[in-house]
This record gives C-alpha cells, structure tokens and sequence, in this order.
C-alpha cells in the first residue's frame, strides 16, 4: 500500500490532519469522479425504464451491490443499500416480526443508534425487556457475560462490532456460537469495523450486519443493511421501485434488495460506495489493516508517555483498532479538539461520540477527546499529534 | 447444448416417426452502454466468453480492463465499457458471416500478427484432429469446433452453431485467463472465411488450421496480416496457403 500515492487522491490532506475518520472518513477523488460522472453523462432512475441512460445506471447500481456483498463475502441478494447504520439498524427494528414477549439483549458499548431503536421497542411495548451487557475494565465485552443475559425469551441479541469510542473490538464469533445455541438473531453493528477489518459475514455468523458507507471512503447518505434471510423482515417503508405486482387491494413484493429501497435510492451515493469497495481493494485491506495498526501502536504509545494524559480502553492492539479516547487532566475535551486544530490543524472528535450510556458508566461526564486513524494517516501525523497533546499539557 | 426432438424419419420406401438430438441454438442480444448492439444466434454455453471475444474482435474493446461491467441474463447481455458514452460509429464491412451479419472490422486498417511462433506439422494434425472427435458434433452433425491450442496442448475447446461464435468464445476465455495470444493457434472445423481470418489477425493468434477450405479473401488478409492459413488438415496431409514459415516439416509423430 502506497501511502503517499493514496494520500494524492485527498487534496485535502495538505492543509490538515485529519482524525476524524471514525465520524466520516474523507472521500478520495476517484469515488467524487464515480458519483460526479453519473450526474454528467448517464443521470437515470433505477429500476424498469428501457433507455439508454436507465440501462447504463440500473447496471451500474446493481454493480455496487455486488461489489458491497463480496467486499463483505455476502452471498445471496440480502445486500440493502440504506442511508447510513442508523436506518439499517432501524429497518431490523421495526422489520422483525416481534412476538409477545420477546426480549432483546444490548450492550452498554453500543451507539446511540443500535441502542435507541431496542430502547423505543421497549417504551412502545413491543418488547418485554431490554437487557444490557456491561464491559470489562478495559472496555472488553466478554462472551460469558451474553450467556448469562441472554435466555430462551431473548430473540434477538445486537452488539457493536468495534467500539466507537474505544476502538475495542467485541467477541463476534464466540457471540455467534452462544445465538445459535439459544436460537437467537444476532444484529452486528459494524460501522466501525467494515472500514477498517476485512469482514466476511458468513465467518462472524451473524444474522444481520449493518455499517456505513461514509465511514469506508464513500459518499455521505450510504449505508448498508445486509440481511441473512430476507424473508426474515418486512421491508419498513412502502411505495414505488418495491414491487413485483399492484392490483386495487393487493401488492406482492420484489424478490431482491429492492424490496427494502422504496423510493428513488440514492443512486449517485450507491455508485460511488461501490468505487469506495474498489479503492479499498485495491489499497488492500490486509495491508490497510497492518498500516493503521503500526500507528494505533505508536499513538497508544506516545498518549501513555505524557504526563496527565488518561487513555481509555485496552491498549492490546489485538484487541483493538486505531480509534482511540483520551482525557488531558483537567481540561474540558472540546477544548482540546479546539487547541488542535488551532495550533496544528488537526481534526479529531471530543464529547460523548453519541453514545452517553457508556460514558456515564464510565463516569466520563465530559466525554471524551478521539482520535481516529485511516489509511491515509502518516507516521508525521501522529507525531505532530503527539507533539501538540504535550504541548497542551504544557500550558494547562 | 443438445435437445432431443421428434421426426419423421425417411426409410426404407417409408415414413417412420422417430427421435433426433438437435443442437440448441438461442437469440443473444447484447447492449453496450444500454444501447442494442447486436443480435446474434448462438449455441447456449459460454455465453461470457462469447461476449467479451466478440466485443474484442469487433474492435469494442481492446483489453478485459476496459470491459467495466457484464451481466448476462438470459438472452440479454448488458456490458458497461470504461466510457460511459462512448457511441458505436465504427465503420461497417460486410463479411460472410453465417450467424453475426456484420462486422465493425475496418479492412483498410488490417492489423499485423507478431509472433516468433513456429509449430511442428504433427502438431497441427494433433490439434485438429483433438477437435474432430466432439460427441456433440458426431451426434448433431451441426456444430463448429474450435480449440486454442499453444505448443503445451489444448487451452480451450469450444463448440457452436457459428464458427465464428465458436471462434470469439476461444478468444474470450483467452482473453479472460489472460493467455498470449502469440504463443497460441487455432484449429477449427469449418471453412476459414475472412472473418475468421480478421478475428485471428485481431487477436494476434498467428496460425490457423482447419479441416475444411478457405476463400480467396481470408487468404489476402492473411497475405497483409501475417497470419499462416493451414486447409485441408486430413490425416497426415494439409494445404498451406499463407506465411508457411510458421510451419516445421517435422514429422514423424512422437508417438
């Protein structure tokens, strides 16, 4: 992987460091020309049409499916296009066929967005209840900890797959053998692990497998929902594109994933995710992995080194990826979000990071700085990072 | 490939109901770009091959690279190349294609064949006479064979109502596999027309040999091109009409 050629595909990279990748990742040129390209020269609708123009987008938007489905070694047609992990997680939510007491298993690790939807389920009474499994001191899930929540109430068990404030990654495997000892749906919220860990669904054992595209070098507005059993869930919103057949008071469903993209999709967006997987291919997400964790060593490394700096989380690289919270004592963690990109022009993530449960458990109330790594982060980024944390210190 | 139908059998003074294996032969319409490309008549299998060998011969696409996306689905081929636009306005030559009809190979702009290829005589009895013995051809009577060999043996065989369908899904599995072209040569079973001469001289195959004839054209094309034509390859006999110094005398069989 040739950091310096992919960081030319990122102009922007010039002026800034950017370590935020774990909120949106920056979009490298070839994916701006994917999308720019379909609003040029072939602007079409997916779906039925028959010109030209319809043929050219339905093909390449059906391509980025298939792209999407093998970046994730997805066999099948449950590879759903959405607009980010939020909705994905939220079509399993409103899409499973809930029976009378079911329960469903969380975590307190989770995003906003895979701990709402089960939260809501509970108020509404759709769900009994909703049990929440807590992590370790090191902010480590442990697979034991399922086996005494879940039982044989619990239908569904949804788990994060890397945390986003922690950068910890969550026992999938074992989690997976436990779901299919207790006959339980298992939902993966992987968007932070797809960016950055090769994924292949059928390995992890996971029913339902949710991420962002935006986080992986596409556009804003893609996300994917991939669905072991499509037949599993209803589809949560209903109209044009869906359908196989409408009569005055019938309707039978498409067979594929269109059956769950109601309404013009974003097209332009579906597309560019779809050269976002090439590019990542192509850099190799084998070696993309190895670059970030070179770095996620070294960042660990140097915050431990200075003084009044707390790190959370495991610092075992194995168990983890290059997101990574810290706190300077005594300093509030907007305000060192703001000295960086003040003094160095580096952009990173401070406050709650959408997912408050976990650091009221942790007793963070602030929040806390993040900074997060891709392949496009140097060496000299974490040591100029690094300078300026202690620079900070200094002051304060 | 094969399918058994009904028919009446003509024997013995009389008319006697009766069975016979037909080969498949199915519409194949393929789009570039969303727009109608052509429509060609084929044998059912390697529709993929078909595809990308035929858009290579016709001068479509010069490379796989260039080939961005391809779906086939049932009678319908869609293929997306690198331009999204790129309009279809090549020059049309009439050929004497059985199936195809037309072809965008522009004569005026022959390509030349560059090969230091140079094959023994018993190699090219070996090949054509490894294509000969196809069942679906001893039971239809109505297919095309045609292998792609190199100096190692059989790279691929294909069959077809065409032989120069036949001949475009060798090129495309050639293609797709990514085999030099130089290093190989092609034995077929029908006559080798102009077209298939072009189709050769396109993809850079230096010989070909065939148990059948060839015309006056494909033997000019070949004269311009440098491609070796080999007809009339039976038992241990055959005629070469063009750029015989790809051939070796050398015989007898290693066998």
């Amino acid at each position: 992987m040739d950091v310096e050629r992919i960081r030319a595909d990122f102009p922007i990279l010039e002026s800034i460091i950017y370590m935020d990748s774990a909120a949106t990742s920056l979009t490298p040129e070839p994916v701006l020309e994917a999308a720019l390209e379909y609003y040029r020269e072939y602007k079409a609708n997916v779906g039925r049409g028959v010109h030209r123009l319809a043929r050219i987008t339905s093909q390449k938007y059906n391509d980025a499916h298939r792209k999407v489905a093998e970046f994730i070694c997805a066999e099948g047609s449950g590879l759903i296009f959405t607009k980010n992990t939020t909705e994905a997680i939220n079509m399993i939510a409103s899409g499973l066929k809930w029976k009378k007491g079911d329960r469903v298993v969380t975590t307190l690790v989770e995003h906003h967005s895979n701990f709402l939807p089960w939260l809501r389920l509970k108020e509404k009474g759709v769900i009994q209840e909703l049990d929440i499994v807590k992590p370790n001191q090191e902010g480590l899930l442990e697979a034991p900890d399922f086996e005494d929540a879940i039982d044989d109430r619990t239908r569904l068990v949804a788990v994060t797959h890397i945390s986003n404030v922690l950068g910890t990654i969550s026992p999938i495997k074992e989690l997976s053998a436990i779901c299919t000892e207790n006959n339980t749906l298992l939902l993966v919220d992987g968007a932070q692990s797809a960016p950055h860990i090769g994924i292949d669904v059928g390995e992890l054992g996971c029913d339902f497998f949710a991420f962002s595209g935006h986080k992986m070098l596409g556009p804003t507005g893609t996300g994917v929902l991939w669905v072991k059993d499509l037949e599993g869930i209803e589809p949560s919103f209903f109209g044009g594109g869906m359908i196989e057949d409408v009569s005055q008071d019938n309707y039978k469903l498409a067979v594929g994933y269109e059956r769950f993209e109601a309404g013009t999709p974003n097209i332009a967006g579906g597309i560019g995710l779809g050269r976002a997987v090439d590019y990542l291919n192509e850099a190799g997400m084998a070696e993309l992995k190895s670059h970030e964790s070179k770095l996620t060593r070294k960042l660990l490394e140097g915050l431990s080194a200075i003084e009044n700096v707390h790190v959370y989380g495991s610092t075992n690289l194995k168990d983890r990826i290059g997101v990574v919270s810290f706190n300077i004592e005594g300093v509030n963690p907007h305000d060192v979000a703001l000295m960086l990109d003040e003094a160095s022009d580096i952009m990173v993530r401070s406050g709650h990071h959408c997912c408050m449960p976990l650091l009221k458990y942790l007793g963070l109330k602030e929040g806390t700085v993040r900074a997060s790594l891709y392949l496009y982060n140097t060496e000299e980024e974490v040591d100029k990072f690094l300078e300026t944390v202690e620079e900070i210190t200094g002051v304060v | 490939m094969l399918k058994e139908v009904k028919c009446t059998k003509f024997h013995d003074d009389d008319f006697v109901e009766s069975k016979h294996g037909v080969v498949k032969e199915e519409p194949l319409s393929i789009f570039v770009n969303g727009r109608h490309f052509v429509t060609t008549m084929i044998s059912p299998q390697m529709k993929k091959e078909f595809v990308i060998g035929h858009l290579f011969s016709e001068g479509i696409i010069r490379d796989v690279e260039e080939l961005e996306s391809l779906q086939i689905e049932e009678s319908i081929a869609n293929v997306i190349i690198s331009s999204p636009l790129k309009v279809l306005t090549a020059k049309k030559l009439i050929v004497s294609g059985c199936g195809g009809g037309t072809s965008f190979l522009d004569e005026s702009k022959l390509p030349e064949v560059s090969s230091d290829l140079k094959i023994d005589a018993y190699e090219v009895f070996e090949a054509v006479k490894s294509i000969s013995g196809s069942d679906l051809h001893r039971i239809t009577g109505g297919v095309h064979v045609v292998g792609l060999f190199n100096r190692g043996g059989r790279i691929c065989i294909s069959e077809d109502i065409g032989r120069h369908n036949a001949l475009d899904k060798v090129i495309g599995y050639g293609l797709t596999e990514n085999i030099d072209f130089e290093d190989t040569f092609v034995a077929c079973t029908g006559r080798i027309s102009s077209e298939m001469a072009l189709k050769c001289s396109v993809a850079n195959i230096p010989v070909v040999a065939s148990r059948g004839a060839t015309t006056s054209l494909a033997i000019e094309i070949a004269e311009k091109t440098g491609l070796c034509i080999i007809g009339f390859v039976r038992g241990e006999r055959m005629n070469v009409y063009t750029n015989g110094k790809r051939i070796a005398a050398t015989m007898p069989h290693p066998e």
